[in-house]
């Protein structure tokens, strides 16, 4: 093991990566990620899945509960942490994950094919030789029609917040206490932001660093800007390392809108007058954007060279969060309405859409098939048309509304997630573990989820075993304060809206 | 000679850098940066100059002119620059300075000592074993009191300009002839610049690089920014490199104001809280103030003389200054202020100190005043009783104040090329003849490169010591020249008389021989 491996390893040693859900690498997402680009995955629930600097398990354990069939395999550098996640699987009884403390450089050549291969916040961190490593074990153990996802920081976005990062790496020069790194960061960070003598873009660029790393928990400051090795690059040269290592570019499973939608179209032309290679007009979309980061999936490349199938979404389900509320109306007097989710919004006054989107909007937290959509697109229309134009115009409604993140797009309707309470509520064991432990838990679609007290108090008893009536009386033993106690009803009722909300979050499981 | 040099040669081939000189080099700029920080500079007179990657010889000719008795020698890795170099040379007619075609890799040990190294525009465009030759070389080849210049790029400054670099060099990944990149690259950032999507801090870099590359000659960005090699550095790791070479730091000696002095007070003291290396003081400011470019003065660590800014050498320079004054709004107190201008700075000034000071200087330009004349001033400003130490220290304080603007110049010694006024026979220098004659920026005896009108331009290669006023207009009758349209002869001598004023306060009028 080097230098730069071994100060890696007692980095995350002293202090460990928070435990953390990303929805990005959640199996379903690759392999949509893989449908979009026309390509067939491989069935999540019943693949071989590993994941490279697994850290203590935090992303891979809930998804094994999720896929029972599938078996996962977890390696990370730090033997505390793998500690920590052997630890956490004993504690939740699951049996199909194995997780072990090993470094990159020395994977087996033995260990066989995946179906998925994840490395979440790997590439940037480590130097040149394990980067390298990293996409030959892809190369080597993907299966045919495997998939793997590799994050990474990048350029040109990531000059700007290297400033801050050789900002605070100087001023903690010479500094050996783990615990300081961070907060003397912070301080340095605004010292320079409020004293900076710059009126333009460098004091901006300051006071964004700063302001992004205010309300960030110090660990992941730690890991992200302080680590020894980060090493941002620009995404075509990142390509032409995975293509030299046999690997061809799927797309970018990010949770985030698609820069691509929110360009216009004569700037997509531009591109691509400009480079006739896509990876190419990915490249200059970076430019663009100023991207920092990129969620990317790989393939094989004998897979990316297989005839493309834009029918695979098709068969797809599509699931929505959004909600809506009038607008006024448009130029032809059609009233608008206001889709929203998250920070994303869309106006539509197209009576179409509309449809579509009411009709996914109602069948949440479940998914719909596609052909429904388009059964659902070809009622609203008063001169109907062939199928084959249906499908078309539904597929290219679900790619913006996807590429805008006002919908989810899934492979199969996911078997694990209840549409509601049922009889006796259940949550996973793992979200059962960690809501124990006042932590984030993550939703069946693996998003993170910080729950109020309330709720982190009522998910650990929703093992399938508790109908209401237990439920209740278990809150009423404990004497929570973050629950109403002197009214029974007032207390059912409260727990009835709890489990409703829990259900609408997807976390609760048939 | 390994790839990266050859490629830096033929970029160099076929697109000659501008003609140009920079006042940052000039050696009695680097010996007063020296004096300031406590240092006492070598003879310029009689010294023994080097400028590594001098190009044609824009920064060195106008320097060996103004030198007779010194010795300049330029080297650059371009066989074309150099043999336009040695052309201009013959023209010019000037005989203490060698140019030299060399690989700076392969500068001869026996090469002996200097008592200035110039490296302007190297350091950063060059690969890291040429890097660590150009420090080498300084610490071989500088005379014990010698002093060497090296500038170059600095983060974090260039972080912001490192994407519309790369941006650039992405457009052009296939190549292509020099016109046809740059204008590419214009374009490309242009387009960026207008059509992101982003609307902060981003977008505003993009915004800076475009306008800021709009700027410049298409040559400037060919080198400057699109050059194979451009490594911006901290300049912590520039301080440990020049260490390693057992060279140590003097200061800086950029045009632009002294960025310490535009710092807060609460600023300042949070740096010198923070560390009290000086050299980490600097890195620390480098990061208040988005530092991009460096202009150091360094000298050996072995320094026969001890850096004390403490000694009294400051007692030996000279003042000149070159600024406007107007009437301002009066202080609250209702005392009379006036706005000082050089340039971009300004400073509204109401002691009647200092207005004393200031004016005895703007009095004298384009000549210095000698430290002592200025005590004196200072001192008539004063009720009695006086302490010398004091008024010593105070004027000191004040002068390096002015300098930090840059309201006014510190020089090591009076002039001894630059006119007070015009004279019976006005003479210009032979290099600014001979640049005004090829329509090339014309240096100043500073080396500064003031805006200059068609009639000054067209005066100046008469301007030879031979010719009196007389002379000239009938010079100036006989080209027939549009520049100088007059009714009658009397108009055209007051019209040259005013242009011979101008090219007095510009600095380009030498003293008679």
């Amino acid at each position: 093991m080097d230098d730069a491996v071994a100060k890696l390893k007692s980095a995350y040693e002293s202090v460990p990566y928070p435990h953390n859900y990303y929805a990005q690498t959640h199996l379903d997402r690759l392999a949509v990620t893989a449908i979009m680009a026309g390509i067939a995955p491989e069935n999540p629930e019943k693949s071989r899945v590993l994941e490279i600097g697994c850290g203590s398990g935090g992303n891979l354990l809930p998804m094994a509960e999720q896929f029972p069939q599938s078996q996962f395999s977890g390696i990370d550098l730090s033997p505390r942490q793998i500690e920590l996640g052997m630890q956490c699987l004993r504690e939740t009884g699951l049996a199909n994950v194995e997780l072990r403390s090993r470094d990159i450089l020395d994977f087996p050549r033995n260990a066989g094919e995946f179906d998925f291969i994840i490395a979440h916040g790997v590439y940037s961190w480590v130097p040149a030789v394990v980067r390298d490593k990293l996409l030959t074990i892809c190369r080597e153990h993907l299966s045919p029609a495997g998939l793997a996802f590799i994050s990474l920081n990048t350029y040109p976005g990531w000059k700007f917040r290297e400033l801050a990062r050789d900002l605070m790496m100087f001023h903690n020069r010479g500094v050996d206490d783990p615990a300081m790194l961070v907060p003397r960061g912070r301080d340095i960070l605004f010292m320079m932001a409020e004293h900076t003598i710059d009126a333009g873009k460098y004091r901006e660029a300051l006071r964004s660093n700063y302001r992004g790393l205010q309300n960030v928990p110090e660990n992941f400051i730690l890991h992200d800007h302080l680590e020894p090795v980060n090493e941002p690059r620009y995404f075509r040269e990142f390509a032409r390392d995975f293509e030299g290592h046999g690997l061809s570019y799927v797309g970018d499973s990010a949770t985030d809108y698609d820069p691509w939608i929110k360009i216009s179209p004569t700037m997509r032309e531009t591109f691509q007058q400009m480079a006739a290679d896509p990876l190419d007009q990915e490249q200059y979309l970076d430019f663009l954007v100023g991207r920092v980061f990129r969620w990317t999936v790989l393939c094989r490349s004998e897979a990316a060279q297989s005839v493309r199938r834009g029918d695979l979404l098709h068969e797809a389900y599509v699931a929505g969060d959004f909600t809506e509320e009038p607008a006024g109306a448009d130029p032809q007097g059609k009233p608008g309405f206001k889709i929203k989710s998250g920070l994303q919004q869309l106006l539509i006054s197209d009576p179409r859409p509309l449809a579509v989107l009411r009709r996914i909007r109602r069948a949440w937290p479940m998914g719909l098939p596609f052909s429904e959509l388009v059964q659902t697109y070809r009622n609203q229309l008063t001169v109907p048309i062939d199928e084959h134009q249906a499908f078309k115009d539904v597929e290219l409604m679900v790619r913006t509304y996807f590429g805008y993140r006002l919908i989810e797009v899934m492979s199969r309707q996911p078997s694990v997630i209840a549409p509601s309470p049922g009889e006796y509520p259940k949550v996973s064991r793992y979200a059962r573990w960690a809501a124990s432990r006042g932590s984030s838990v993550p939703s069946l679609r693996h998003i993170s989820l910080n729950l109020n007290d309330a709720l982190l108090r009522l998910v650990p008893l929703l093992d399938g075993t508790r109908n209401r009536k237990a439920i209740a009386e278990e809150i009423a033993r404990s004497s929570s304060a973050e629950w109403p106690h002197e009214n029974r009803n007032q207390l059912e009722a409260g727990i009835e809206t709890a489990l409703n909300k829990l259900a609408e979050m997807q976390l609760l499981m048939n | 000679m390994d790839d990266t040099v050859s490629k830096l040669q033929s970029a160099y081939d076929s697109a000659s850098y501008p003609f140009w000189f920079y006042p940052q080099t000039q050696l009695d700029r680097i010996a007063a940066i020296a004096m300031l920080a406590g240092v006492a500079p070598p003879d310029l007179e009689k010294s023994r100059v080097l400028e590594i990657g001098c190009g044609c010889g824009g920064n060195l000719l106008p320097m060996a002119e103004q030198f007779p008795q010194s010795q300049f020698l330029g080297i650059d890795l371009s066989p074309r620059q150099i043999e336009w170099g040695k052309s201009f040379l013959g023209e010019i007619g000037l005989d203490n300075i060698e140019l030299r075609c060399q690989d700076m890799l392969e500068f001869p040990r026996d090469a002996g000592k200097f008592d200035f190294i110039i490296a302007h525009g190297v350091y950063s465009w060059v690969p890291l074993t040429v890097r660590e030759k150009l420090l080498a070389i300084c610490r071989d080849h500088l005379s014990p009191d010698g002093l060497a210049f090296v500038s170059f790029n600095t983060y974090p400054g260039w972080r912001l300009k490192e994407p519309a670099r790369e941006l650039m060099l992405y457009h052009n990944r296939e190549g292509g002839d020099a016109a046809h990149i740059v204008a590419r690259s214009r374009q490309i950032v242009q387009m960026m610049a207008e059509l992101t999507p982003e609307k902060d801090c981003y977008r505003e870099m993009l915004r800076f690089n475009h306008e800021f590359l709009q700027r410049f000659v298409d040559n400037y960005l060919l080198h400057d920014h699109l050059e194979t090699v451009n490594e911006p550095c901290y300049f912590w790791q520039f301080a440990k490199a020049m260490k390693a070479h057992g060279l140590s730091y003097v200061g800086d000696s950029n045009m632009d104001y002294d960025s310490w002095i535009r710092l807060s007070p609460a600023a300042r003291e949070a740096v010198f809280k923070m560390t009290s290396d000086p050299l980490d003081q600097e890195q620390y400011l480098d990061f208040l103030v988005g530092q991009a470019f460096r202009c150091a003065v360094l000298r050996l660590d072995n320094s026969k003389t001890a850096a004390n800014p403490a000694v009294d050498l400051l007692g030996q320079i000279y003042v000149a200054g070159n600024f406007s004054e107007e009437p301002a709004n009066p202080d609250p107190q209702g005392n009379p202020v006036f706005k000082f201008k050089a340039g971009k700075q300004q400073l509204l000034i109401s002691d009647h100190r200092a207005l004393a000071l200031l004016r005895r200087i703007r009095g004298a330009w384009p000549m210095p005043v000698p430290f002592s004349d200025l005590l004196e001033t200072y001192r008539a400003q004063l009720k009695p009783p006086i302490d010398e130490r004091q008024l010593s220290k105070d004027l000191d304080l004040v002068m390096r104040f002015y300098f930090s603007y840059r309201m006014i110049e510190v020089m090591t010694r009076p002039s001894s090329v630059i006119a007070a006024s015009p004279g019976e026979f006005p003479r210009v220098s032979r290099y600014a003849r001979w640049a005004a004659a090829r329509k090339l920026t014309i240096p100043t005896l500073r080396l500064t490169a003031p805006n200059m009108d068609d009639p000054l331009r067209e005066l100046i290669p008469w301007l030879d010591g031979t010719r009196d006023r007389k002379a000239i207009a009938e010079q100036i009758i006989r080209s027939g020249s549009e520049a100088w349209p007059h009714k009658n002869r009397e108009e055209l001598d007051a019209l040259i008389e005013i242009a011979l004023g101008k090219l007095a306060e510009m600095q380009f009028l030498m003293k008679p021989t």
